[in-house]
Order: structure tokens, then C-alpha cells, then sequence
């Protein structure tokens, strides 16, 4: 029961984790991330992203801890033979609205995005249709092509990233300086702030099972994470630097009003590119997001993975039908911050005691083997 | 017919008799039943054949010519003196009629207990001649034939070796056709072999009508609009991608072969990458890529920057644009519709005239329609030039089926582009990429090297090293040997006079 066994050919290579857990924690916030965090913590954000940076790290390290005690298992076996059948599923549940929360707030904020700065008259229902069937397409052909999506989106929207050699080239250097001005609390008020953005590494309780070379697997979840930190301290110090005194602060997406500037001979205006193409920064999340929702359901409730999925996806057309407004979109998104801190960060260190216990445990009994 | 039945053995009988019952039996309606009849020493013997069927060489010198010169007439001798291979013996009607049909001769002395037949089919062939459809400029130019003899001469000629094994096949309930399926023991894939032959084995439909029609019977997903098999009619290439631990799928009767598995970027390769030097070889590669990126976003992306996305073009460009559509009075999606279809129009047109006729109407349909058009204020002048690039740029695929496939793709493309302006192009190049990462050939994946990532095929399928440095099969093909020949030492580094 607990133990899960997968055929080879549905398993992916370790090295997959690198690109699939930082387009998790990659999308719709980003583009506003400089903004919420420059509010904080001001110039000394990058304190911010170090304190966050280093959590992260350590909580990486805690899950896939935990992760190795039991081999070819996810979050939910690995309950289910601690604590029982029930706790299993009830935990494994409460992942499950979480991640459809997260789900439907990157749906509302590209949405956002779209009507913005696109077309502010296109219906919300459509774009929110025109997503999901893309999900739905990529989901039902099983977790290698939610995979594979992921990584061929992945190279589609990293070279965007290259433009910002523009910005970088206009960056004003006072813009840093003095440093140390925060306050600790302002600093620690930023980590959290940042610790929001880069949510989604917890998919990798629910991955887990699936990759084939578990031992490296620690490897390239870190090195995931180091790369996501990378991209929005780059992200965060070019924005810094870019903006005069008090424009951070009144932009909603720097990252994207950041673009504005970017031109090319035959192109103007990137930025409108940027948002369209900001479909497929976010459909690796979507995709990955329902692949998990479609298989832990089926795991907890025991039907079919296809079902499941097509639930998904019309709950979701539902509610983002009824939750289309900025009031909705703030308070999905805030909730999930919220959720996130306790699922994402503080709930691998619950589980860690119980982790030692059992390989100590394991360890007598193979020492009393012997 | 009683008395077939009746009898064990038709033989002895009459020659006249014989004839009449194969006239009878066997070819009512046909016309075509030749025989002859031989007298010696108070003997008589019949030689019967389909007249269209034989060799007329054949049967005049070695089957009559022989029996008129050989002195003592009974069959035995007559096995003996014939020098033809396929030579079989039957007591029964119904066999011979079967032979007859596959281009026999039938020899019997009146009297014999058994009757003979000699096999000497009349094969129409062709010589193997230039390629039409794949055209190479520096490789070899020789392409297949109808005939599978040929064929199978052409493949081996290339490698002998022996490890070309090559398994046969017997595919079609109402027109057998045989089909061969090619492969380098020491170097295909055994899952790949075993599935291959399961898929041959287990097809069972009426009539495989050729070699692209025997793809769409096997092929992974039939839906799709890409080619998951590559036809080609290049024993060149065909071989190459044996040679790459490929499988290779010869059909009797078609003048092209198939090789499996195919990724999507195999489809943009010649192996005339690999004839040229490597720098060009590299160049074309990518310029075909390319080619077909710009093929599929040029169109789509001038409908939904004209409809909606004015702000992205400079001002310089703006101002010319604005004033070539001035006299347009359509939107621009339903202007590139008309253009685009217009030159599907112009390429299927002269597809199917006769060559001259075709070129003219090439040059007519171009320049005369594409002048009047603009002049008439249908289209702009900007839109002739990028409908014209991106029908260019689909010409350089070198696979048909694929450059095929790039052209329909495009107007789907132009409407969502025409109805969402950039949000729609993106969802579509979304669904484009989900549908390749989903795409299977031959259960391997058809989006590699992309994903699966793997960067060590990079060289031999997106671009093109030296051969010294790329001593590597691809990986993605799964071969039993990866390595080529092995690297070659470094020379030691010395200074430079000494």
C-alpha cells in the first residue's frame, strides 16, 4: 500500500528535478516579487533573500531526509506507515487543497497580467479555458510529458532572462547604497515575503517516487534551489538598481515594466511579448500542479488518476469563473503564502524527529539482524 | 472438375485436355493462356504459359529452345537440361494454375505421370535513376525503384556486411505484398527490432498500397499531423540511418523506404550535413530550423501584431505599413488567408500540371497574381514579401511529409493569432510543443534531444561537429554500440617552430 511501484519507463532522471522544481517556484510571482520585497526590506533585500535562501536550503535537505528513509514512497505512503491509514490521508488532503489553491491563484494572476497589459477586454473564463486545455492535453499523457513540458517551456522562457542585460546596462549604482539600513525585523519580515515567491519545492514530496536515481537526488534539488535564488536576487538588485528613489515602490510588476524598455530592431515593445509569453513561465506550474492533484487523489481516494484530473480542472473553471476579481486574486494568493510557510517550511522539520526515530530504529533492528 | 476430385492424380492425360481444363478452371475470363505444343520421335509435349507473365527470352531459349535440342524426352532429363533454378513438380490442377499466375512456364509430355513448371516471371523494372523529390547537390544522387530486388541490391551494396539482416514479411489479405524489414544486428536496438516485427506481424489489413501508406498503418499516433517514420527514397539515406542503429522498412512495389524510429529534428537532417564540411554542414542544419520557425511564426505574427499589437512595431516601419494597407479594406487575418491560400494554391497547381506547363504557371501564378493583388489593394506589399519568405523557408525541409506538415500548421496558427492577437500564438506554440514532448515514434521519444535532454545528441541531430570529436552514435536511437571508432589521440601540444 505504502510502498508505490512504478513502472521504469514512467520514471524520470534526477537531473529533470533541477529544471521541474525551479519552473515550480518560478511564475506568476516573480514579475511582482522586487516590489513587495523592496517594500520591506529596501536596499538590504538581498539580506532577505540570503536568510530566506538559507532556510530553503536546510528545509530541502529535511525533505529529501525524510524522503530517503522510505525508498519509492511519496509524502502520503510515507504518513500512512507512521501515523495510519487516516492522518495519511487527511495530511495528504490538506496538500491537496493547498496545491488547488496555489492552482487557481496562478491561474487568476495570469489572467491579471493578461487583462492589464494586453487586452483588458478579453474574458477571464476564455483565458482560464485556453489554459486549462493545455493542461489537460499535456496531464493525460502521464507524468513524462507533464515533465517534459516543463523542460521544453523551460528553454522556451529562460532566454528572456538575457534581456535583462538592457536594464543591467542603464543600472544607477547609488541605488544600493548605504547598505545595512533595514532593521532585523524588516529583513526578517522580507524573508518571509520571499519565502512566498519561491514556493512549489514542496511538489518534490509528491516527485519523489518517480525519479530513478534517487541518489541524486538531494543534489539537484539543491542546486534547483540555488539556481531560483540566483534568478531573483538577479532579478531583485537589477530591479533596485533600475528605479529611481520611490518608483519600486508604486510598480506592481517591475519585472515586466522592466521590459518596457527592452527593443529590437523589428520589435518595440517587449513587454507585450512578455506577458503572452509569461503563459508558458506558469504552465509548468499548472501542468505540474494538476499531474499532482490528479495522481494524490487517486492515491487517497483510490479512482481513477483520469477522472480526478477532469475534476480539477472543471472545479477550477468554476471557481475561477466566480473568483474573478483583484479582491479574490489578493486573498487566494495571500492564502496561499500563508499555507505555504506552515506546509512548505515548518511541516519537514515536524516530520524530521520521526524520520530519526525510524532509521535509528532501523538501524538496531539491522544490527540486531546481525 | 469431377473429375479432379475423383482422381488421386490428374496425370496422365491428354495435352488438349490439359488445356482445356486450365483455360477452364483458371482463366475464363483471360484471354492470355498461351501454349505451345513440341513434336519428337512420335512424342508430343505442351508448354503452357500466361503470355504477359513470362520471359519471352527465357522461354524461347531455355525452356523450348532446351526441349526442341535435348534428344531423349522424359522429364527427368528434362530437369536436368533446363537450366532454370525454380523448377517444381505436380500431380495436381490446382497447384499449377497458382505457379502459372506467378509467371511459370508448365512442360508436359503427354503421358508423363507428373507435370513440370519453371519459374521465369517477366519483371518490369526500372533503372535505379536520379531523385526527384529529394534532391541532393553533393551527395549521391541514386534513388529506389519499384522493384524490391533492386532495393535490397542498392541496401546491401552499400554495407556488406553481415550484419545486415533482413526479415521478410507477407502483408495484405486481398494483394500480399511482401515487405522487408532491414536492420544492422550489432547495432538496432533489440526492444526496437522486437517491436517493429510485433507491429509488422500483427497488421492485418487488405492492402498495403505503399510504403507511406504501410507508415500510417504502423505509426504511433495516426492523428497527429507530424510524421513519426521517415519516407525517403535515398538508399543514401536509408543506409545512413541504419548505419545509426535504425530499422529500416523495404515495401515490394514502392519506389521509397521507410526508417524508424524518427525524431522530430531527424526530419530536418540530409546526409548531406554530413558530406560537406562540417561548418556548413552546421550552418544548413540550423539554417533549416530555423527556416521552419520563421515558416511557422512569420505569418501569425504580422496578423496578430497588425490586429492588435501596433505598439510593437518601430515607428520607421510603422509608417511604411500603414501606408501599404491603406487600400486594403480587409482585416489582416482574413489578408493572410488569402494570401497564404493563394500560394498553397500556386504550389498544388503546379504539383499537378506537367512540368513545363507547371513552371510557367509558377511564374504566371507569382509575379502576375502577386502584382495584380497588391496593385488591386487585397493584400499589402509587406505581406507579399513575408508570405512569400515563410513558403520559401517551408521548401528547405527536406523530409515532404514534414515541410507539408509546417505549411497546413501555419493557418491554424494565423487564426488564433488573428483572434487573440500574441496570447493566442503562444497557447498554440504551447499546444505545439506539449503535442511534440507527447509524440512517440516507435515507442521512443520524438522530441529528443529536447526531451529527453540530452546534450551529447546535440551534435549529430541540431548541429554538426567534426567527425573527430563526434565518435558517437546518438544516443536517443539506442544503439547497441554507442561508439563509432574510437577517439583519436591528442597530438602533444609542442611550441610552435619546432
Amino acid at each position: 500500500m505504502s510502498q508505490l511501484d512504478i513502472p521504469l519507463d514512467q520514471k524520470i532522471k534526477a537531473v529533470y528535478l533541477f529544471i521541474v522544481l525551479h519552473t515550480m517556484q518560478i511564475g506568476v510571482g516573480i514579475a511582482g516579487y522586487p516590489q513587495l520585497v523592496f517594500m520591506e526590506a529596501g536596499r538590504d533585500s538581498w539580506m532577505s533573500i540570503i536568510v530566506a535562501a538559507i532556510v530553503l536550503h536546510l528545509t530541502i535537505a529535511c525533505i529529501v531526509f525524510i524522503l530517503n528513509t522510505h525508498k519509492d514512497t511519496d509524502l502520503h505512503g510515507i504518513l500512512t506507515s507512521w501515523f495510519g491509514s487516516f492522518i495519511g490521508k487527511l495530511i495528504t488532503l490538506v496538500f491537496i487543497v493547498y496545491f488547488f489553491i496555489m492552482f487557481l491563484s496562478v491561474i487568476l494572476n495570469y489572467i491579471e497580467f493578461v487583462q492589464v497589459f494586453i487586452f483588458p477586454q478579453m474574458s477571464s473564463w476564455f483565458i482560464s479555458a485556453a489554459l486549462l486545455t493545455l493542461v489537460l492535453y499535456a496531464v493525460l499523457g502521464g507524468i513524462r510529458v507533464a515533465v517534459g513540458a516543463s523542460i521544453v517551456f523551460f528553454f522556451g522562457s529562460i532566454w528572456m532572462l538575457g534581456l535583462l542585460t538592457e536594464p543591467i546596462a542603464l543600472l544607477d549604482y547609488d541605488g544600493y547604497f548605504p547598505m545595512f539600513e533595514a532593521d532585523m525585523r524588516a529583513i526578517l519580515e522580507g524573508a518571509k515575503i520571499t519565502s512566498f515567491t519561491i514556493l512549489g519545492f514542496e511538489l518534490l514530496w509528491f516527485l519523489y517516487p518517480y525519479i530513478h536515481d534517487k541518489s541524486k537526488v538531494h543534489r539537484y534539488s539543491q542546486l534547483a534551489m540555488a539556481f531560483t535564488i540566483a534568478m531573483i536576487t538577479v532579478i531583485t538588485m537589477v530591479s533596485i538598481g533600475f528605479y529611481a528613489q520611490g518608483q519600486l515602490e508604486s510598480k506592481i510588476w517591475p519585472l515586466l515594466s522592466m521590459m518596457k524598455i527592452i527593443s529590437f530592431p523589428m520589435f518595440e515593445r517587449f513587454d507585450i511579448l512578455a506577458v503572452a509569453l509569461w503563459m508558458i513561465i506558469i504552465l509548468p506550474n499548472l501542468i505540474l500542479l494538476a499531474w499532482m492533484l490528479s495522481i494524490s487523489s487517486k492515491r487517497v481516494f483510490g479512482w481513477k488518476q483520469k477522472y480526478f484530473l477532469y475534476l480539477f480542472v472543471l472545479i477550477a473553471f468554476i471557481c475561477q469563473y466566480h473568483f474573478d476579481n483583484r479582491h479574490y486574486v489578493n486573498m487566494f494568493t495571500d492564502y496561499v503564502g500563508q499555507a505555504g510557510m506552515y506546509l512548505g517550511f515548518l511541516f519537514p522539520f515536524l516530520l524530521l524527529p520521526f524520520a530519526i526515530y525510524k532509521r535509528v530504529k532501523g538501524k538496531k533492528k539491522a544490527n540486531a539482524k546481525n | 472438375m469431377k473429375r479432379r476430385f475423383k482422381k488421386s492424380s490428374y496425370f496422365p492425360c491428354k495435352l488438349e485436355q490439359l488445356e482445356q481444363d486450365l483455360k477452364k478452371q483458371y482463366f475464363q475470363a483471360s484471354p492470355d493462356l498461351a501454349s505451345k505444343i513440341i513434336h519428337h520421335d512420335g512424342k508430343r509435349c505442351i508448354v503452357v504459359f500466361i503470355d504477359y507473365l513470362v520471359d519471352k527470352d527465357h522461354l524461347y531459349d531455355q525452356v523450348v529452345g532446351e526441349i526442341q535440342h535435348t534428344p531423349s524426352w522424359d522429364h527427368e532429363t528434362f530437369k536436368d537440361t533446363i537450366p532454370i533454378t525454380g523448377s517444381k513438380q505436380h500431380t495436381e490442377l490446382n497447384p499449377i494454375g497458382d505457379e502459372l499466375l506467378e509467371g511459370a512456364a508448365c512442360v508436359y509430355i503427354e503421358g508423363e505421370k507428373y507435370c513440370l513448371t519453371f519459374l521465369i516471371p517477366r519483371v518490369e523494372k526500372r533503372e535505379p535513376d536520379r531523385a526527384e523529390t529529394e534532391s541532393l547537390i553533393f551527395g549521391p544522387k541514386v534513388s529506389f525503384t519499384e522493384s524490391m530486388d533492386t532495393n535490397l541490391n542498392l541496401v546491401h551494396k552499400r554495407m556488406d556486411t553481415s550484419s545486415l539482416k533482413v526479415e521478410k514479411f507477407v502483408i495484405g489479405n486481398t494483394v500480399p505484398t511482401e515487405v522487408r524489414m532491414v536492420y544492422l544486428e550489432d547495432l538496432a536496438n533489440e526492444d526496437n527490432v522486437k517491436e517493429l516485427r510485433d507491429r509488422l506481424s500483427v497488421l492485418n489489413v487488405d492492402d498495403v498500397l505503399n510504403a507511406s501508406t504501410l507508415t500510417q498503418f504502423i505509426e504511433d499516433n495516426s492523428y497527429s499531423i507530424f510524421p513519426q517514420f521517415i519516407t525517403t527514397e535515398l538508399p543514401d539515406r536509408f543506409c545512413y540511418s541504419l548505419k545509426e542503429g535504425r530499422l529500416g522498412v523495404l515495401v515490394d512495389k514502392s519506389a521509397s523506404g521507410v526508417v524508424t524510429p524518427a525524431s522530430f529534428f531527424s526530419f530536418f537532417q540530409t546526409t548531406e550535413d554530413n558530406y560537406t564540411r562540417w561548418n556548413m554542414g552546421a550552418f544548413t542544419r540550423l539554417l533549416r530550423i530555423i527556416a521552419m520557425f520563421i515558416s511557422i511564426t512569420l505569418t501569425p505574427t504580422y496578423v496578430a501584431a497588425l490586429t492588435y499589437h501596433y505598439e510593437i512595431i518601430p515607428d520607421a516601419l510603422l509608417v511604411s505599413l500603414g501606408h501599404s494597407r491603406t487600400r486594403v479594406p480587409f482585416p489582416p487575418l482574413l489578408e493572410a488567408l488569402i494570401l497564404e491560400f493563394l500560394i498553397e494554391l500556386i504550389r498544388e497547381a503546379g504539383a499537378r500540371l506537367p512540368t513545363k506547363v507547371g513552371q510557367t504557371m509558377g511564374i504566371v501564378g507569382g509575379i502576375v497574381i502577386g502584382q495584380a493583388v497588391v496593385q488591386a489593394g487585397f493584400t499589402s506589399n509587406i505581406l507579399i514579401i513575408i508570405v512569400a519568405l515563410s513558403a520559401l523557408a517551408s521548401f528547405t525541409t527536406p523530409s515532404y511529409l514534414m515541410g507539408s506538415a509546417i505549411r497546413i500548421i501555419r493557418f491554424p496558427l494565423m487564426i488564433f493569432a488573428g483572434l487573440w492577437g500574441f496570447v493566442g500564438l503562444v497557447f498554440s506554440f504551447a499546444f505545439i510543443a506539449i503535442h511534440l514532448v507527447k509524440q512517440r515514434s516507435l515507442n521512443r521519444p520524438y522530441f529528443v534531444p529536447v526531451y529527453p535532454f540530452q546534450p551529447r545528441d546535440l551534435d549529430n541531430s541540431v548541429f554538426r561537429i567534426p567527425f573527430l570529436h563526434s565518435n558517437k552514435r546518438a544516443y536517443s536511437n539506442k544503439p547497441k554500440k554507442i561508439q563509432r571508432f574510437p577517439k583519436p589521440k591528442k597530438p602533444k601540444k609542442s611550441d610552435i617552430d619546432e
